[in-house]
Formats: C-alpha cells, sequence, structure tokens
C-alpha cells in the first residue's frame, strides 16, 4: 500500500459526529481535576466508613467515586486483609467459585499508530510485521482447539489491512474451524474503535465482547505517550469506542487500562467512571469485563522499562481488590502477563477470568519457533504455562475452570446479563455450566493427573448443586461421559 | 386427565387472544415484551427474544430468568433473525408449539413490513 494511500486511509478513519454525539457541554466524562480532588478529600480514610463502604460492596452495589478514593487510600495492612477477602467474597456471590478460561490470538502486528509502550508501533523497524492469511488462521484455531480451549481474545492492530473486513473474514473463519469434538465457541475481539457502521458489521458475524482498553485515562499522559497525528492520539474516540458499540447492538463490551503509564490510583477511578457513564447512558448496562494489564517490557519501548509510575506486585493486588469492590457485577480478567506466583496471588482478591498456554507472537500457536521471540509480539509474557498445568492448579486452588460460552448463545447478553449480575443471580447459571465444560475439558484434553484432581473437584462442587437442578446435572453428566457435548443450562 | 388437557387448551387459547390485543403501532421489542410477560403471567411459559447474529443469540426482549429451570433450554429460529429461547418449552404441545411459533412469525413479519414501508414512505 503506497504511502499517500495509507495516509488517505488513517484520514477517515475518525468520525467526529460519532464522539460529539456523546460529549457534554463539549466535555468527556473523565474529569482529571475532579479525579484528583476525590482522591485528595478522601484521604486517611476512617476505618469505621470504610467498613461501610465494604458493606455496600458485598450488598453488590456499585460504588460512587468518593467511595472507591476512600479505598484506594487506606493504609492499615489490616484493612486491606479485610478487602482482599471481601474480593473474593463478592465474586463467589456473583459468580461462585469458577475461573472462565480463554486464549488470545494474534492476528496481525501491523499498525499505523507510534504508542510509546508497544512493540507494534510503526517507527519499530525491528519487528517483523505479519498479517495471517485466514488459512494460517484456521491453522491457529486448529492448535487452539486442539488444547481445549473454547474462547478467544483475537487481537489485531489498527492497520487498513486489518480492516473490519479482514476481522470478519477472520472470526467466521475462527468459528467455522472444528478439530474432533472440539471448536471456538465465543470469539472476543480486541480491537481498534470502530465506526458504527463498522460494528454493525462485527456485530452481524456473531462477535462475542468487543475490548477496548483506554490504556490511560489522564488527558495529558495520553497525548503524551500516543503522539499527535496518529488515530490513536484523539483520546475521545478511543474512549466512546464502547459506546458506540453499544449503539451498534454489540451489547457486551470490556475495558481497560494499562498500568504503569500514569498514577494507578487515577486509573482505577478512570474506569469507574467509565462504567457509570456507560450504566447511565445504556440503561444500566455497563462493562462485562474490566481488564488491568500492567506494563510489560517490549522490544524498542523503552517507557516500558523507564516509566516512573511502574505498580508493585502489593499495589497491582490492592488495585485489582478496589475495582473488585467498586464494580461487583463485572467479569474481571487477570492474564498472562503476569507471573504465575503473582496470578495466584490476585486471582484470590476476585478475578473471575484468566488465560492459559497463551503465545503472542504472530502464528505462534501452530509455528515451530521458540515460544517467546519479542520481534514477534507485542510485550513480553510472564506466565507461559499450558492449559492443563494452568487447569491443574486452578482446581487446586478449589476453583472450576469454565469454558462455558452458554449465555451468548442463549440470549443472556446485555441487560440480561447484567441484570442477573447485579443481582448475584448469575452464578445460578455459570456454576453448573461450568461443571459440565470442564467435565468435557476433562474427558477430551486433560492429562490423567489433572483429571483425577477436576473430578473430586467436581464431585464436591455438585454436593453444593441446589436440589431443583441437581437431578437435571447429574443427568447431563451422565450424557457428556457417553459422548454428547455442549450442553448447558 | 381430559378435564386438565381442557383447562391447559382453555388457558392457552385465552393467552393467544393476548396477541389481538398488541396494536399494530407497538414496535417489534415491545410487543415482544409483551407476548413474554403475558406467557409468563398466563401460563407459567418462560420466553425471552433475541437477535441471531451467526453464534451469537443476543437478548432483545422478554422477561428475564434468574434462575436455571430444570429442563432444555430451547431455541427457535423465527424469521428475520430473531429467534426465541425458553427454558419450561415442555409444557406446551406440539400443536400449542405450532400455533406460537406461526403466531411470533407473523408478529414479527408485521413489523417488519411496517418499518419497510415506513422507509420508503
Amino acid at each position: 500500500m503506497s504511502k499517500t494511500a495509507l495516509k488517505e486511509w488513517v484520514s477517515e478513519v475518525i468520525k467526529e459526529d460519532e464522539i460529539n454525539c456523546y460529549l457534554d457541554g463539549g466535555r468527556d466524562f473523565i474529569d482529571d481535576d475532579l479525579i484528583k480532588r476525590h482522591l485528595r478529600e478522601n484521604r486517611n480514610p476512617d476505618p469505621g466508613k470504610i467498613r461501610d463502604i465494604i458493606d455496600k460492596s458485598l450488598s453488590l452495589a456499585r460504588l460512587e467515586p468518593h467511595e472507591t478514593a476512600a479505598l484506594l487510600n487506606v493504609e492499615d495492612d489490616e484493612l486491606w486483609e479485610e478487602m482482599f477477602k471481601t474480593g473474593l467474597e463478592i465474586k463467589n456471590r456473583v459468580y461462585g467459585p469458577r475461573i472462565v478460561t480463554f486464549a488470545p490470538l494474534y492476528c496481525s502486528n501491523l499498525c499505523v499508530n507510534s504508542c510509546l509502550y508497544c512493540a507494534f508501533r510503526k517507527e519499530n523497524t525491528e519487528e517483523k510485521r505479519r498479517r495471517l492469511t485466514l488459512d494460517e488462521v484456521r491453522r491457529e484455531t486448529e492448535a487452539l482447539v486442539k488444547t481445549g480451549h473454547k474462547r478467544l481474545i483475537v487481537v489485531y492492530g489498527e492497520h487498513p489491512l486489518s480492516d473490519t473486513d479482514y476481522i470478519a473474514d477472520t472470526i467466521q473463519t475462527i468459528y467455522d474451524t472444528k478439530v474432533d469434538n472440539g471448536e471456538i465457541r465465543r470469539v472476543n475481539i480486541n480491537a481498534a474503535p470502530q465506526t458504527i457502521a463498522n460494528l454493525k458489521r462485527l456485530k452481524d458475524v456473531g462477535i462475542g465482547t468487543f475490548q477496548v482498553f483506554q490504556e490511560t485515562y489522564h488527558h495529558e499522559t495520553y497525548k503524551k505517550v500516543h503522539p499527535a497525528g496518529t488515530i490513536k492520539s484523539n483520546y475521545q474516540w478511543r474512549l466512546y469506542a464502547l459506546h458506540r458499540a453499544q449503539e451498534a447492538g454489540v451489547d457486551d463490551i470490556a475495558i481497560g487500562a494499562l498500568f504503569g503509564l500514569y498514577d494507578w490510583k487515577f486509573e482505577v477511578m478512570g474506569l469507574l467512571y467509565h462504567a457509570i457513564d456507560l450504566e447511565e447512558k445504556f440503561d444500566g448496562v455497563g462493562p462485562h469485563t474490566i481488564s488491568f494489564p500492567r506494563l510489560e517490557p517490549a522490544a524498542n519501548s523503552p517507557i516500558t522499562i523507564n516509566s516512573s509510575y511502574k505498580v508493585s506486585g502489593r499495589d497491582f493486588k490492592r488495585l485489582v481488590t478496589v475495582i473488585r469492590l467498586s464494580v461487583p457485577y463485572t467479569g474481571m480478567i487477570l492474564t498472562a502477563r503476569e507471573p504465575p506466583e503473582i496470578r495466584r496471588d490476585v486471582i484470590n482478591v476476585g478475578c473471575t477470568q484468566t488465560d492459559a498456554s497463551s503465545r503472542i507472537g504472530i502464528g505462534a500457536y501452530s509455528e515451530t519457533y521458540g515460544m517467546q521471540v519479542s520481534e514477534r509480539q507485542q510485550f513480553m509474557l510472564g506466565d507461559t504455562r499450558s492449559l492443563d498445568e494452568v487447569t491443574r492448579e486452578l482446581a487446586q486452588m478449589g476453583y472450576l475452570t469454565s469454558f462455558c460460552t452458554a449465555g451468548y448463545r442463549c440470549g443472556r447478553t446485555g441487560s440480561y446479563f447484567m441484570n442477573i449480575a447485579k443481582k448475584g443471580k448469575v452464578r445460578e447459571f455459570c456454576i453448573p455450566n461450568a461443571i459440565l465444560t470442564f467435565k468435557e475439558y476433562l474427558l477430551d484434553y486433560a492429562s490423567e493427573e489433572t483429571r483425577k484432581i477436576g473430578e473430586n473437584l467436581i464431585e464436591q462442587r455438585i454436593n453444593n448443586i441446589p436440589k431443583k437442578i441437581k437431578p437435571v446435572l447429574l443427568r447431563r453428566l451422565h450424557a457428556i461421559e457417553n459422548g454428547q457435548r455442549d450442553l448447558r443450562f | 386427565m381430559l378435564l386438565k388437557m381442557d383447562k391447559e387448551t382453555s388457558d392457552f387459547d385465552k393467552w393467544l387472544q393476548c396477541f389481538g390485543l398488541i396494536t399494530d403501532d407497538l414496535e417489534l421489542v415491545p410487543a415482544l415484551s409483551a407476548v413474554s410477560k403475558f406467557a409468563g403471567d398466563a401460563l407459567g411459559l418462560n420466553i425471552w427474544f433475541v437477535e441471531i447474529l451467526g453464534r451469537r443469540w443476543s437478548y432483545i426482549a422478554g422477561e428475564i430468568m434468574d434462575q436455571p429451570a430444570n429442563s432444555d433450554i430451547h431455541r427457535i429460529s423465527l424469521q428475520d433473525n430473531i429467534g426465541v429461547v425458553s427454558d419450561t418449552w415442555e409444557i406446551l404441545s406440539q400443536t400449542q408449539r405450532d400455533k406460537l411459533i406461526e403466531l411470533l412469525n407473523k408478529l414479527v413479519a408485521d413489523r417488519q413490513a411496517s418499518r419497510c414501508q415506513g422507509a420508503n414512505g
């Protein structure tokens, strides 16, 4: 593609009217000064006040900004311990003792942007650029299906060669790929912000969740790390990406921030304001999930090493906890960016989803090159353990690994999902569906050791299933043992 | 048994009359919401409606069930990519199911037709 054609494509992506319609008096919903004021005015919070806020979280009510600011300012270790426990309690009340598992699939690292923290940025000439063909997408999918995965998050750089048409074609290819009993049943995507018209096209091919991370909510930092003249330098185009998704009918949406670009407390407040604005504008429907990746080393991206805002392990656990307490209904994704010891610890403050056997190089699942090659990937992973290992460890911790995709295939999406999640009722579906899909996994893909541990856990969890559906669950488990697949509540 | 059948038939027929109460000017989503509400109240039939997008069955209208049912989930495609989902489908006889699907298809078709006419006008 010629430089002129590329420039022309870039100039046509952003539709100002699809930003302006959401602004309030010309302003977006992130008021930097107000966030700082909340953080300032809620310093040294009274323990009694904190315990009242914890009680509110336990009632599954979403917190207000001043309450979240107070939690972020807690210094007392004992109070933090209470908050960690509460995080897990909230997660169990809403979703139950299960962790949904997925894998990332990177389709293209072509990119027109220049984000200082990302190895995909166009100035990084050492990055080996590549876009998977549809045949390669099929081979990558087959490799993932053979490990037992049922859900993917598919990732694309922003480029005319990985535009909406390409995204739609790759999703269709993934859905069409089958290997024996296996198939991908839900394809979520992480892609650049789209216009409403393009989002409608993605909706029509049946995407699961549409995920766009703001990276940083702090306006000035956003400007610094996203150089002017690029598409991504437009803060508000990105900020309203998920409003447009909702407008287009993509009703499961996912927000996130890249922790380490600016003050972590500010970013948590930004995520909360994002959730509030979505709820206010779309009939109570907030984010389906929240992600909280930490800045990781990326090839030729010095900021990933030198940032003065890098988040320590201690603060990471705290920020995840405060997000859990602030938005009790949302799913929370802890990724393989984090090393195993951090994942083991932080998953226990209320995370609901994690990835396993992850490779983020383009073509990395089906090709034979080494596990991690910095010139082929966006950043370096902290945990490359197999799905079998992760699943076994989760089972040893008492968590059912869930491959459930039921909600999205029987209409429990958008406001339906929000309604039952906010009431803490989604667990009624999550636990039996986790048991059924975990059973499938154990029979079809698990090692002998994992199967043994997993079967024991299933036995324990069945004991807590309500009497009304227990006989049906047992019948379905029996049917799975006899070869049936994809059974669900 | 015969009496029970008669009663069921009678309840179902009464419920079907609800379709006649849904005025033509009611748009698709409120019309489907009304059908779902009547079905739950009158028959104990849980139904909700979706837009079918490939594998995704995306919620658009109807009563929200916050407990799993002890029976299978049935997914039925109507026309124009609209679907109906039920977790109590077995309470209807086959004849009743056929009649219900026929009426739902008509309800969807009428609204899509009036939308097209509106667009042309």
